[in-house]
């Protein structure tokens, strides 16, 4: 469960680019996390991984109850996290960049192999993990990515943009993945442009626009809130129209 | 041509702006009157360099009145002419080669309407700036002393910036030059880092090559010196004035003031420069074309292999572990960070040593050699102790000679760049993050310091018979400045780590730390080395054994190691935190 309570990020020369934002993300559902470029996504992303420190305002991170100021290493082994770049730790190997997030997040030896090769045949690269990932296209970056922040089997899924890059068999196996991590009363949260995505595969979604929540709830509530409105890209576009 | 101007200011922006902007301070901090730490950054700077400027002014209005003599002063011209050409040729290389071939922005280039010399063009006026404001340094204190030797006026000052100014660009074309035609060649060489390894060891071996000639002139006499500027159309002196033929013209136009000679060299400099453009319009898009291409070779891990891949290891280590093999295969970072910490030897010592056997037979060295062990062995008391001293000295001077050439932990958060940012959610505290850069950094100076300086003590024992116990207290010493010099780097990288670059260069070469960290390694070093040498005369004067100033050194060393380290940590953990 992640919950955000006041939190506000003001950047130097005193842009405010989240505004006293608060979030619950409950266990069991896969929510996304919409809104225009620049509306703060990215940026409530990285406070809520401790990337960034959000404003000394009385705001707070909670990643399944634990205060992410107050006990960071705790909360951060609570999460796995693929970042929006994929551009990370080219000259390792893939299998050198897995096994060094194992031994960060201390995953045992025993079951760490089966965990990978598990991974890598979902995602069709076990012949690349012996090569630098150099010589991966953006889409295999992005599925080492997602494999290096899923191998310690957390319980908070933090994804940002993860389906940009991937093939179709690939978006579709981690579209799975997620599904079934929600299914066994885990949470999953990522960021999409894509409204159809987040049509097809969130139980909640959250909008922000210029740094504040306009709306968190179900699909249907949205619909519901909107009945004039026939498709969730004008309702967004309604929600966003002033961005 | 008016593309050209605006990618050419726009690279200039984002290629070499950052370096600018560092010194100049950030924006943001200013408002907060944070904004300090670039100035006082260039202000050090200036104040360590400040003596290699007048002592090179100084050697230009001496070598004037020296050569005046004979009438040969105009050679003084002519030498910063050479040294400032062969200078930028070396720098050059490596400058090319990252701002060419190595930038980020090569891939967005290339899409673009733009014809090669466009490109190029931008590029090369993006690199001739920087070598214009880096030869400066080098040929601006030369040229002022030989004009106050001469007691020249205005024309000459002002032929001097326009020497400044136009100088870099003929070696930077013959660099442009020579790394395109090997890029052309060496186009189906799929891994890009082997090439870019290849082109940074040419300059190392240029760099030794410029060390020898150097060395070679050591002790020359004044009438040797001239004959090997005027006439020496085989050495090496002449073979750079063959490649730069338009340095003729600079002479006779700074010697004589003859502004038709300045404008004849402004010309050829441009000459070269067409010349440039016009090759790159055949060579530089093959290539250029697949920069970022690496071998791969798709081969599945087998069970048995994943046995022993997979065994876990402790954090702190798997994070050196990382930090380690990225450092040793991206070809800019292992050059620049960590291979002079293995050849040291060969840039200082070969020279040493073919200056002493041009000086000394063989057999009259081994017999010195015999001598000395004799004499050495013969001592008893106070002036073996002295030996030890002496021995323990040199491994001290050994081992903060070759740190400070080292930059493995002194560009550590730099090296992160915008990937910085894994630092801050995986779940491993600051602090043993430092540990892990430090392990790393400490490791790689270990062998440059306490291997080679181990290995230069047991031939001191062994054949000078130098008391034993210097190999165990030498040893201790250099590692103890290791940790200290890496503990040193790392702060001055915490305090302001260069972490938005373009270029893997960028983060290593033209991040102002790294010279911040080799001038106060070096201060460091003179400090404690005055220290104990006079604490040393005044123990043993006073009676004392010399075990007491050996001991106390040691543990002012140990006490410092010590407490720098847990300052890195805690201050850095800090740092860290505040990081953004």
């Amino acid at each position: 469960m992640i919950e955000l309570k006041h939190v506000s990020k003001t950047y130097g020369g005193g842009k405010k680019a989240v505004c006293d934002v608060s979030l619950e993300i409950a266990d069991g559902e896969i929510t996304g996390f919409i809104g225009p470029n620049g509306a703060g996504k990215t940026t409530t992303l990285k406070m809520i991984t401790g990337i960034l420190k959000p404003d000394e305002d009385g705001g707070a991170v909670l990643l399944n109850q634990i205060p992410m100021a107050k006990n960071p290493l705790e909360a951060k082994k609570q999460f796995g996290f693929v970042s929006d770049n994929p551009d990370n730790f080219l000259r390792l190997k893939g299998i050198e960049y897995l096994n060094f997030m194992a031994d960060i997040y201390e995953v045992p030896s025993e079951g760490r192999w089966e965990r990978i090769e598990s991974f890598a045949r979902r995602f069709e690269i076990e012949d690349a993990l012996n090569d630098k990932i150099l010589s991966y296209s953006h889409g295999m970056r992005q599925k080492i990515m997602v494999m290096g922040a899923l191998l310690h089997n957390p319980s908070i899924w933090i994804l940002d943009e993860p389906l940009t890059g991937l093939d179709p068999k690939s978006a579709f196996e981690l579209k799975e993945m997620m599904k079934e991590h929600a299914a066994s009363g885990r949470s999953v949260l990522f960021s999409t442009h894509v409204l159809e995505v987040a049509e097809k595969l969130c139980d909640k979604v959250v909008i922000i626009n210029r740094g504040q929540i306009v709306y968190q709830g179900t699909l249907e509530q949205l619909r519901a809130a909107y009945p004039g409105i026939d498709s969730l890209e004008n309702i967004f576009l309604e929600l966003t129209k002033d961005a | 041509m008016r593309k050209l101007f605006c990618l050419t200011r726009v690279l200039f922006k984002t290629s070499l702006g950052s370096l600018y902007q560092g010194m100049a301070g950030n924006k943001n901090k200013k408002k907060n009157g944070k904004g300090w730490g670039g100035k006082l950054l260039c202000l050090f700077l200036l104040i360590c360099l400040f003596p290699t400027f007048i002592m090179l002014g100084v050697a230009a209005y001496e070598g004037h009145d020296l050569l005046a003599g004979i009438g040969q002063e105009g050679l003084i011209v002519s030498f910063i002419g050479i040294l400032g050409s062969m200078a930028t040729l070396i720098f050059a290389i490596s400058l090319v080669l990252s701002i060419f071939y190595m930038s980020r922005d090569v891939e967005m280039l290339l899409p673009m309407p733009l014809k090669p010399w466009e490109i190029v063009g931008a590029k090369f006026t993006v690199a001739w700036l920087y070598e214009a404001a880096t030869t400066a340094l080098l040929v601006l204190p030369p040229f002022i002393g030989y004009g106050l030797a001469e007691k020249s006026g205005i024309l000459y000052g002002f032929f001097v910036a326009l020497s400044v100014l136009f100088l870099p660009a003929a070696p930077l074309v013959y660099a442009g030059l020579v790394l395109m035609l090997i890029m052309r060649i060496f186009k189906g060489v799929k891994n890009k880092d082997f090439l870019n390894l290849i082109a940074m060891v040419i300059v190392l071996a240029a760099a030794m090559a410029l060390g020898f000639s150097m060395q070679s002139m050591e002790g020359i006499s004044q009438a040797e010196l001239v004959t090997l500027l005027s006439a020496g159309e085989n050495s090496l002196l002449g073979l750079v004035k063959s490649l730069f033929p338009h340095l003729g013209f600079l002479e006779k136009a700074l010697l004589e003031g003859d502004a038709l000679s300045m404008f004849l060299f402004v010309a050829a400099s441009f000459g070269f420069i067409a010349v440039f453009l016009a090759a790159a319009n055949f060579l530089y898009f093959g290539g250029v074309a697949g920069m970022n291409e690496t071998s791969a070779k798709r081969r599945k891990i087998s069970e048995k292999e994943s046995l022993s891949i997979n065994r876990r290891t402790g954090a702190v280590a798997s994070y050196a572990g990382k930090e380690r093999k990225i450092l040793f295969r991206t070809p800019i970072y292992f050059v620049n960070c960590a291979l002079l910490a293995f050849i040291w030897p060969l840039l200082f010592l070969i020279p040493l040593v073919m200056g002493l056997s041009s000086q000394v037979e063989i057999g009259e060295l081994t017999w010195l050699v015999s001598e000395a062990k004799e004499w050495i062995s013969s001592m008893s008391g106070q002036d073996r102790m002295s030996v030890l001293a002496a021995a323990l000295f040199a491994a001290y001077g050994l081992s903060c000679m070759s740190l400070s050439l080292t930059a493995a932990s002194g560009t550590s958060i730099s090296r992160e760049g915008t990937n910085f940012s894994y630092m801050k959610y995986i779940p491993l505290s600051y602090r043993d993050q430092i540990r892990g850069k430090l392990l790393c950094g400490i490791e790689i100076c270990a062998v440059g310091s306490s291997g080679y300086t181990g290995i230069l003590l047991v031939l001191a024992v062994a054949f000078l018979g130098v008391p034993a116990a210097a190999l165990p207290l030498g040893l201790i010493l250099s590692v103890l400045i290791n940790v200290l010099f890496n503990c040193l780097q790392l702060l001055v990288d915490l305090w302001r780590p260069k972490l938005v670059w373009e270029t893997e260069t960028q983060a290593v070469k033209q991040n102002l730390n790294v010279v911040v960290e080799m001038f106060g390694s070096m201060g460091l070093s003179v400090l404690f080395g005055f220290l104990g040498w006079k604490l040393f005369g005044i123990m043993t004067d006073a009676g004392l054994s010399a075990w007491a100033p050996i001991g106390i050194m040691t543990g002012v060393l140990a006490l410092t190691a010590f407490v720098l380290y847990r300052v890195t940590l805690k201050v850095g953990e800090r740092m860290l935190e505040r990081l953004e």
